[in-house]
């Protein structure tokens, strides 16, 4: 996690490419724990996949990859979808139709892509950088969606006599325009530098 | 990773595939039995959450179908037996008009038809508002409230409960699912 | 006339699932107008609903298999991607050349798929499983003929710099789920 490699994010536009994996799983950012065990576990289908293309890119056809790359993917949300309700019954409950997403995240396709050609320590390097970024920027998503939707975070209040809720922030509107104020932010560092 | 042929593809996407469904299969030929068992106590959680009344029997393998008021559902109904005799009955029913659509709650009722709990398990409603409908203030005027006996509407419609305030017609859909819930139990007790 | 008001306006996938939102998302979208992306995943969709009700109903439900769903309904999706890319390329290659680049392009986001896999629990004959597909693929469509439209007007306002084009999208986005909410009172 170098100090040059976080600055990507500002620089190369990356984030109209992470919002492509995030959208997907939006449904589930109401609160701030909801969001961080939904990227919890994009991240970890997206690091396992990763690594088994990496193992398949010898045999992989090059003009039909993408079904190949789709193929893993749900094999691995599948999987995850078999284990998942022993770990915690409830939440997967809730997530209903957002877990099979993750299989549709264009994210995850375009960093197969990326790293076909390259060493095992890079692409490494690569997946981690992405997967805490994607973790980041879910927890932000979810702890302004919950913070001032509900006006607690992590179902605590942090501030003694509450704050004036915005209910607005706990519909999909309000996962939009959180959505809008973050590409904001990033669009304005982008263009200072 | 190169450009390969026609065979080639067709044979590596069925072979994925298989791979696939036999790696699936395998896990949940392990975890069936455990993932069965942690349902079913749920729901048997779930069912034992809505009465008060003590049981003997497990009501989930004691289930029925029975066919709603209007005739176009099927209800789950679960009696709840101690010593062969039932002493309340709970009631799955569902009502597609939510404000954010499809909610499903459980009804539970004595054997007078008094309701004795519901308790939503799927809803869509607008969170801080319609999502009261899941809260203790909303739904302890249903307690021992029977809908024979009293005008089972929300005040602005001439009825007796206090609907959430502007959340009107989540509260409309709940009592009515709970009408339809009693409508059942009625021929539910009739049938009897 | 109840059913296409809800499924078009008061429980649109777009706006309330966030099904179809990657698609805007994505840059390359912008290269096709957006007809045409409704008119391949209206065809993708089509295909992949007989394969999904031929899998689901006639395969996994019976054998009580439905942990294989997720799975087999990818497969369905590459499936009708190479049908769909088959006839295109033989019926309407005249038309358009790049049929088969927006094919894969709409395949392998969250439309299709996720459109397939929410209507597949509610669906009692093959013809309204078919129906609220379609329906919701002309539910995207309409959001996205929406918001393309704005989207062309607003580029002529002197916005802040950084406000295009992803914020003033989400903006859009959030004001028309705000807007669309009030047809739930439609029918009350």
């Amino acid at each position: 996690m170098t100090k040059h490699k976080c600055l990507d994010l500002v620089k190369e536009n990356y984030l109209n490419v992470y919002l492509l994996a995030i959208v997907p799983i939006l449904g589930v950012s109401t609160t701030l724990l909801n969001a961080l065990s939904m990227a919890l576990i994009l991240s970890f289908v997206w690091f396992v996949s990763t690594f088994i293309v990496f193992a398949l890119s010898k045999v992989i056809d090059l003009n039909s990859r993408r079904f190949s790359y789709f193929l893993v993917l749900a094999l691995m949300v599948s999987v995850v979808d078999l284990l998942l309700p022993l770990v915690n019954l409830e939440f997967y409950q809730s997530l209903g139709i957002y877990l099979p997403l993750i299989c549709c995240s264009c994210l995850i396709f375009e960093t197969f892509d990326a790293n076909l050609e390259k060493s095992a320590k890079v692409v490494l390097d690569d997946i981690l950088y992405k997967i805490v970024t994607l973790i980041v920027i879910m927890a932000f998503i979810g702890a302004v969606r919950e913070f001032f939707g509900l006006g607690e975070l992590l179902g605590y209040k942090i501030v003694a006599y509450g704050i004036p809720k915005v209910l607005v922030l706990q519909t999909s509107a309000g996962a939009f325009f959180v959505l809008a104020f973050l590409a904001f932010v990033i669009n304005w560092v982008r263009g200072e530098k | 990773m190169k450009e390969r042929n026609l065979g080639y593809k067709t044979t590596f996407i069925v072979l994925l595939s298989a791979f696939g469904f036999v790696l699936l299969f395998a896990i949940h030929a392990l975890i069936d039995s455990t993932l069965k068992a942690r349902l079913a106590a749920q729901r048997l959680e779930l069912i034992t959450s809505v009465i008060d009344t003590e049981f003997d029997e497990n009501p989930l393998e004691n289930m029925i179908l029975i066919n709603s008021a209007d005739g176009k559902e099927k209800l789950e109904l679960y009696p709840i037996r101690q010593n062969g005799v039932i002493n309340s009955v709970v009631i799955r029913v569902g009502n597609p008009r939510g404000y954010g659509g499809y909610l499903e709650i459980l009804v539970g009722f004595y054997t007078d038809g008094t309701i004795s709990r519901y308790k939503v398990i799927t809803h869509n409603e607008t969170i801080g508002l319609g999502s009261k409908i899941t809260e203790e203030k909303f739904a302890e005027q249903f307690q021992y409230a029977n809908p024979e006996r009293m005008a089972f509407k929300v005040t602005k419609d001439g009825g007796d409960l206090d609907a959430i305030t502007s959340a009107t017609i989540s509260s409309r859909a709940v009592i009515d699912a709970i009408q339809k819930a009693f409508d059942a139990y009625q021929r539910f007790i009739v049938g009897e | 006339m109840e059913f296409i008001i809800t499924i078009l306006l008061v429980n649109n996938i777009l706006l309330f699932q966030f099904l179809g939102v990657d698609i805007l998302v994505n840059r390359k979208a912008k290269e096709h107008s957006p007809s045409l992306l409704v008119f391949v995943a209206l065809l993708l969709m089509a295909f992949c609903s007989v394969l999904n009700y031929v899998t689901y109903f006639g395969v996994l439900k019976p054998h009580s298999m439905e942990y294989l769903t997720i799975f087999a309904f990818a497969l369905n999706v590459v499936l009708s991607a190479v049908v769909v890319r088959f006839l295109c390329e033989k019926l309407f290659g005249f038309i358009y050349d790049n049929f088969s680049e927006v094919i894969s392009f709409v395949s392998y986001h969250s439309l299709v798929f996720g459109i397939g896999f929410i209507n597949i629990q509610e669906a009692t004959c093959f013809s309204s499983y078919l129906g609220l597909n379609l329906s919701e693929v002309l539910a995207f469509g309409l959001i996205a003929w929406i918001v393309t439209g704005i989207g062309k007007h607003l580029s002529y306002n002197q916005f802040p710099k950084y406000v295009h084009p992803l914020p003033l999208l989400f903006l859009v986005l959030g004001l028309l789920a705000m807007a669309f909410k009030g047809f739930a009172n439609a029918f009350y």
